[in-house]
């Protein structure tokens, strides 16, 4: 079972992007890892031939485990063959939903669009869509993972996603709903994505450290960071800037307090994104790591991370 | 609202942002509760998400957009347009910038003249150095003294001093102060034949003229007979062969005799 506990070194790696073969081959033992999207894998599988010299950390937005639609057969039979062919630690998915029932579309319905739908065709986004935080979603929350966990046999991580307005029918807030689920079983555990936590407490009136400090830090085995910022009045995520001096604070408080096994820098929404940067913020991140393990007394028996 | 209804509403409302604004007059229960302004934004960003993969064909009009701080609202207003086309199966990178540029017509119609020019110009840039990056030679007939062009070739008239301010946006170090200048530029694009970089520099009104007229049909005599119908008499016929012969030994302009 991967988890926190005993983690005393944190790898550091890059979120794949057209650049990364160029970025391998010219800073070599810049990244630890290479986190891939499954859904890319499945669209250029090549991709997986590009950067095979690095161990893999499998990523995916197709699990829809906050939904009522659960992936078809085939693409689970695809991720089950890419978790084995790249030897991912873990497995990381999103607190969110992607396709929703199209049995439901009467309630949504307006009778000038709804000519010609198929009734029972499900609505798909295509995005990664923060669910409806309620009771009812948590219990179905808490019952995927443990199924994609048993089914996969690896960890299934559950990343917070960006949350940008308030789903009808919320009952508490995104870092309650997360405690909760770790509260109910030890087998949680979370990818934090820290520019999600800052665009979500901009959004939600939230103080991003006591977000972040309210969080059982202890089961996040992986971190995010990427770019964010405020156009129209809202935060965003955005992986095509990198990540602003917050999102690094909250990584040097993150670190000071727990150790996760992987930092993963995002910049891999625009394939000519500088690689000067992309090198600065590893080497950044490398030094926010080594800084905190030379200022924290190991809580737990060192063991040593493994990636592949 | 239970999850699954909330959950359908607002799947509906991004997969198909059409329904979420079309206007209505009865407001039912089932809006209740949500921010439909919010909701349209997040359909927005969503459409800007899915055109990371333009960003390397049009860096420079991204760039801009999210300076301009108006990425968002830009994709918002896209996103019925763009589910409806993407509705009817894959759209290629070409469909795509064609479908982003008359949305972006229609954005900038209402802002101040110097930003139309800006973001008409940079877009419109963009596309021309892409169309002939993936366009394939013209077939070379060969005939006889007629002035071909070889590889590719387009020319643009811009009300902005597009060069300078890509040039500044690719460099990350835009300033709209003093890199958006408003003045007439004609630019001439071309690509080698079987190369795939295109150069652009700037010409003159009567580089232009003289380009414009390269046909496949009119030999250089035609071109200077032509220039000096239209008023240009100081231009004998032998300075505009001259003319051509320079292009031709830069590779871009052929004929069977003229530039030979």
């Amino acid at each position: 079972m991967v988890s926190n506990k005993g983690s005393t070194s944190t790898a550091v790696g890059v979120a794949y992007s057209p650049y990364t073969r160029t970025l391998l081959a010219t800073a070599p033992g810049l990244a630890d890892f290479v986190e891939i999207a499954f859904e890319q894998l499945v669209g250029t599988p090549d991709v997986a031939q590009h950067c095979r010299e690095t161990p893999f950390v499998l990523h995916c937005a197709s699990l829809s485990l906050a939904g009522n639609v659960p992936p078809a057969a085939e693409t689970v039979e695809q991720l089950e063959r890419w978790i084995a062919e790249t030897k991912t630690p873990w497995l990381g998915e999103h607190l969110a939903y992607v396709r929703a029932d199209g049995v439901l579309r009467e309630y949504a319905e307006h009778p000038a669009f709804t000519a010609g739908s198929a009734p029972a065709a499900p609505f798909n986004v295509g995005y990664t869509v923060s669910p409806q935080l309620s009771a009812a979603v948590l219990d179905r929350v808490a019952a995927a993972l443990g199924a994609w966990t048993r089914r996969f046999g690896l960890p299934v991580l559950l990343e917070n996603g960006p949350i940008y307005f308030t789903m009808p029918g919320s009952t508490m807030s995104q870092f309650a709903f997360l405690c909760e689920l770790c509260a109910r079983s030890d087998d949680v555990l979370l990818l934090l994505d820290l520019a999600h936590l800052w665009a979500t407490c901009r959004n939600t009136g939230a103080d991003p450290f006591e977000a972040l400090y309210a969080l059982p830090l202890e089961r996040v085995v992986e971190v995010h960071l990427s770019g964010a910022r405020e156009q129209s009045g809202v935060a965003w995520d955005d992986h095509v800037e990198p990540a602003p001096p917050v999102v690094f604070e909250l990584l040097e408080r993150l670190l000071a307090r727990t150790t996760p096994r992987a930092v993963t820098i995002e910049y891999n929404w625009d394939a000519g994104f500088p690689l000067e940067i992309v090198e600065a913020d590893v080497g950044r991140a490398r030094g926010l790591i080594a800084a905190a393990a030379h200022g924290r007394e190991p809580t737990w028996t060192p063991t040593a991370l493994t990636l592949s | 609202m239970d999850a699954d209804r909330a959950h359908a509403f607002v799947a509906r409302c991004l997969s198909e942002p059409a329904f979420l604004a079309a206007p209505r007059a009865d407001e039912t229960a089932v809006f209740e509760g949500a921010d439909l302004k919010k909701l349209a934004l997040f359909a927005g960003f969503i459409t800007k998400v899915k055109h990371n993969p333009l960003r390397t064909v049009l860096p420079c009009t991204f760039r801009l957009l999210a300076l301009l701080g108006a990425e968002i609202d830009f994709f918002a207003a896209y996103a019925p347009a763009f589910a409806e086309e993407r509705a009817q199966g894959a759209l290629s990178d070409q469909r795509r910038i064609e479908l982003l540029g008359r949305q972006l017509d229609d954005f900038v119609a209402e802002r101040p003249a110097e930003m139309r020019a800006l973001l008409r110009g940079v877009l419109l840039h963009e596309s021309t150095v892409h169309r002939l990056t993936t366009t394939a030679d013209a077939p070379d007939f060969g005939l006889g003294e007629a002035l071909r062009w070889r590889g590719g070739a387009a020319f643009n008239r811009y009300g902005v001093d597009v060069g300078r301010a890509c040039a500044a946006l690719r460099a990350r170090r835009f300033d709209f102060a003093t890199d958006v200048v408003l003045r007439e530029q004609i630019l001439l694009y071309r690509r080698m034949p079987d190369r795939a970089e295109v150069a652009f520099f700037e010409a003159d009104e009567l580089t232009w003229l003289l380009l414009s007229l390269v046909d496949g049909r009119r030999s250089a005599h035609d071109v200077a007979a032509a220039v000096a119908a239209l008023g240009f008499g100081e231009l004998v016929p032998a300075r505009v062969e001259e003319f051509f012969a320079d292009a031709a030994a830069q590779g871009f302009i052929t004929s069977g005799a003229a530039c030979a």
